[in-house]
């Protein structure tokens, strides 16, 4: 069977002083039923570019170059990513956001923001929008769900209307969710609780989960394999403990070694410079900062693979 | 889970809308709207006479503010005050019906120039501004003079000639709010163009629109009068009473102008200030925590 979410050699370009700026480079990744993936990177990696693509959402001037394949179930997209994936939206793909008390509309009931959704997809089925809706807010935990449903967005907690905006996204009933920071407005207790939740949906209702952070712990508690993004690449990808116990490229091993957890740092490893531009013309996009750095990383690496399903994205510390 | 609350439907009017913020003068504002409205609805109830039947030419004719007509009567025998109170439903409708008109007309267009933009935006605004570089009045006269003079007809051209300002202030909201995370949630749940404009920027945007159309009616009202006093408004409004007055003013019937022209200003007052108040409590940049 094929998985639930395909994605062949997808790039993302936005315009800049010198003609278009790649800011994805050839991302090739797969979700399956019930998967979790986590796309890691620091700000500015092109993880969130990727999310947007797959939702049609890219903003004004950003294309999609050449022929990205995009596969959703047993659905072939191609041509025009952004268009065909606008039609998805909602009913097979849907978006959670970081903040929700900005992605609710502050002059609506939480409820009806659910009903919309049901009512737009036709996902009520036979009890009805109304009590759909309670079940849904029950489904995520909140306590009092007519209550809920009856609330406008700020009288709600930030951990209640992050819930809410899952909620709102689950209600046309998609197969994928992305989830693009969800908890960077929350505090470590909500968050492990939000994570935990939407570790739980994706088992109990089959659906693919793409978790976009730059938060290992998250990473760790909610997704099963992870791929780490830097300047717009793949730079490695793995099953998620095999990554974090064992990171091979040299940005992984610099940011999980950035990783306050475990008491000592097993290893002190640290990229030798701030964040920029990748160095111009061909060659490993991490080689101005990268402390192995060596002649051959002039050349572009390859994402090969390594032992235990991962590949990793470098002439060093690949195979 | 089923319990008595509501989960749908229309949010509650805020007990602090009503109270218009504890503002003394908009609260007095709101009271004048009020008793004005009230007096409009029982007109054929309250008026001791009525407003369009003559009275006895031999006795009735001029008679001053007094006896059984306490505003006096006009050149037919008249009494004053029930041809004013008549004349308030005539005001009063015209006046809501053109600015509800022009809002809706202005809503609709700006809501469409600003979530579009581009070439909408073009075409919706510099119509606007083409309608608002022509005088008003000398539009609405030359309008006029085309068609038949219907109270619907003003009511159309009075709208038609109103709608650039709340066009405009929708359009400048929604600028604002397109680009706002909730409007992105809404896309990425595959809300079509058409319901995210209707359902989600507009209800986010009125608020400003509302203070204008508060504001607008006791603009209109003026304007309505204006063209009544002209001779081309509807008949039996303030504006015709004030007209019917001004021809006997010198001959010493001051209370044929007097009263009207009291009632044009009291409602004008009353209107701007419940705007005033609305505007002072949902100008969002005022506007403090839940």
């Amino acid at each position: 069977m094929s998985p639930l979410l395909d994605v062949q050699g997808l790039s993302v370009t936005v315009p800049g002083p010198d003609g278009p700026r790649f800011v994805v480079r050839d991302v090739s990744l797969s979700v399956d039923r019930g998967e979790a993936l986590a796309l890691v990177g620091e700000s500015g990696s092109g993880k969130t570019m990727t999310a947007l693509a797959l939702m049609g959402l890219l903003p004004y001037g950003a294309r999609i170059p050449g022929g990205a394949m995009v596969r959703v179930g047993d659905r072939e997209i191609g041509g025009d990513v952004s268009r065909e994936m606008a039609s998805l939206r909602g009913g097979t793909v849907a978006l959670v956001s970081q903040n929700g008390s900005s992605a609710l509309n502050p002059v609506r009931r939480v409820g009806d923001q659910i009903r919309e959704v049901l009512h737009t997809h036709g996902t009520a089925g036979i009890r009805g929008e109304r009590v759909r809706t309670l079940e849904l807010l029950d489904e995520m935990g909140l306590k009092e769900p007519d209550r809920v449903a009856a609330s406008y967005a700020h009288q709600l907690s930030g951990g209640m209307q992050q819930r809410a905006l899952v909620a709102v996204a689950l209600a046309g009933e998609p197969d994928l969710l992305i989830a693009d920071e969800p908890t960077s407005a929350l505090d470590a207790p909500l968050r492990v609780q939000l994570l935990d939740l939407l570790a739980r949906l994706g088992r109990t209702r089959r659906i693919g989960l793409l978790l976009i952070t730059h938060d290992f712990s998250a990473v760790e508690r909610a997704t099963s394999r992870v791929m780490v993004f830097h300047a717009g690449q793949t730079v490695e990808e793995g099953p998620t403990p095999r990554v974090l116990t064992a990171p091979r490229h040299p940005y992984t091993r610099a940011l999980v070694a950035a990783l306050p957890f475990g008491g000592r740092p097993k290893e002190r490893f640290a990229v030798t410079k701030e964040p920029h531009e990748p160095p111009p013309g061909p060659g490993c996009s991490f080689r101005g900062r990268c402390p192995l750095v060596e002649e051959r990383c002039g050349h572009d690496p390859r994402l090969e693979k390594v032992a235990g399903e991962r590949r990793v994205r470098c002439w060093v510390t690949g195979p | 889970m089923e319990r008595n609350v509501p989960v749908f439907g229309l949010p509650p009017v805020p007990s602090k809308l009503i109270a218009l913020g504890g503002n003394r003068l908009a609260q007095f504002g709101l009271a004048g709207v009020f008793a004005v409205s009230v007096l409009a609805l029982l007109a054929p109830v309250v008026a001791p006479f009525d407003p369009m039947t003559p009275g006895d030419l031999a006795r009735d004719v001029l008679l001053p503010p007094g006896g059984r007509h306490w505003m006096g009567t006009d050149q037919l025998g008249r009494d004053v005050w029930s041809r004013l109170l008549f004349g308030a439903r005539v005001s009063l409708l015209v006046a809501l019906a053109a600015v509800t008109l022009s809002a809706a007309i202005g809503v609709i267009l700006g809501g469409v120039a600003g979530y579009l933009g581009g070439w909408w935006d073009t075409l919706v605004m510099r119509t606007a501004d083409v309608v608002l570089a022509v005088p008003r009045l000398v539009l609405l006269i030359a309008v006029i003079a085309l068609l038949q003079p219907s109270p619907a007809a003003i009511v159309l051209i009075l709208a038609l000639t109103q709608w650039p300002a709340p066009a405009r202030l929708i359009r400048a909201e929604i600028l604002s709010l397109r680009d706002r995370d909730f409007v992105q949630a809404a896309e990425a749940l595959g809300f079509s163009r058409r319901r995210i404009l209707l359902r989600h920027l507009i209800p986010n945007a009125l608020a400003p629109v509302l203070v204008a159309m508060t504001l607008g009616v006791g603009h209109t009202i003026i304007l309505e009068a204006g063209l009544s006093f002209l001779g081309i408004g509807v008949p039996l409004s303030w504006g015709e009473l004030l007209r019917d007055g001004q021809q006997r003013f010198l001959v010493g019937a001051w209370w044929l102008a007097f009263f009207p022209g009291v009632a044009i200003a009291f409602v004008t007052i009353s209107f701007n200030l419940v705007g005033d108040g609305l505007r002072d409590i949902m100008d969002p940049r005022q506007r403090s925590g839940p």
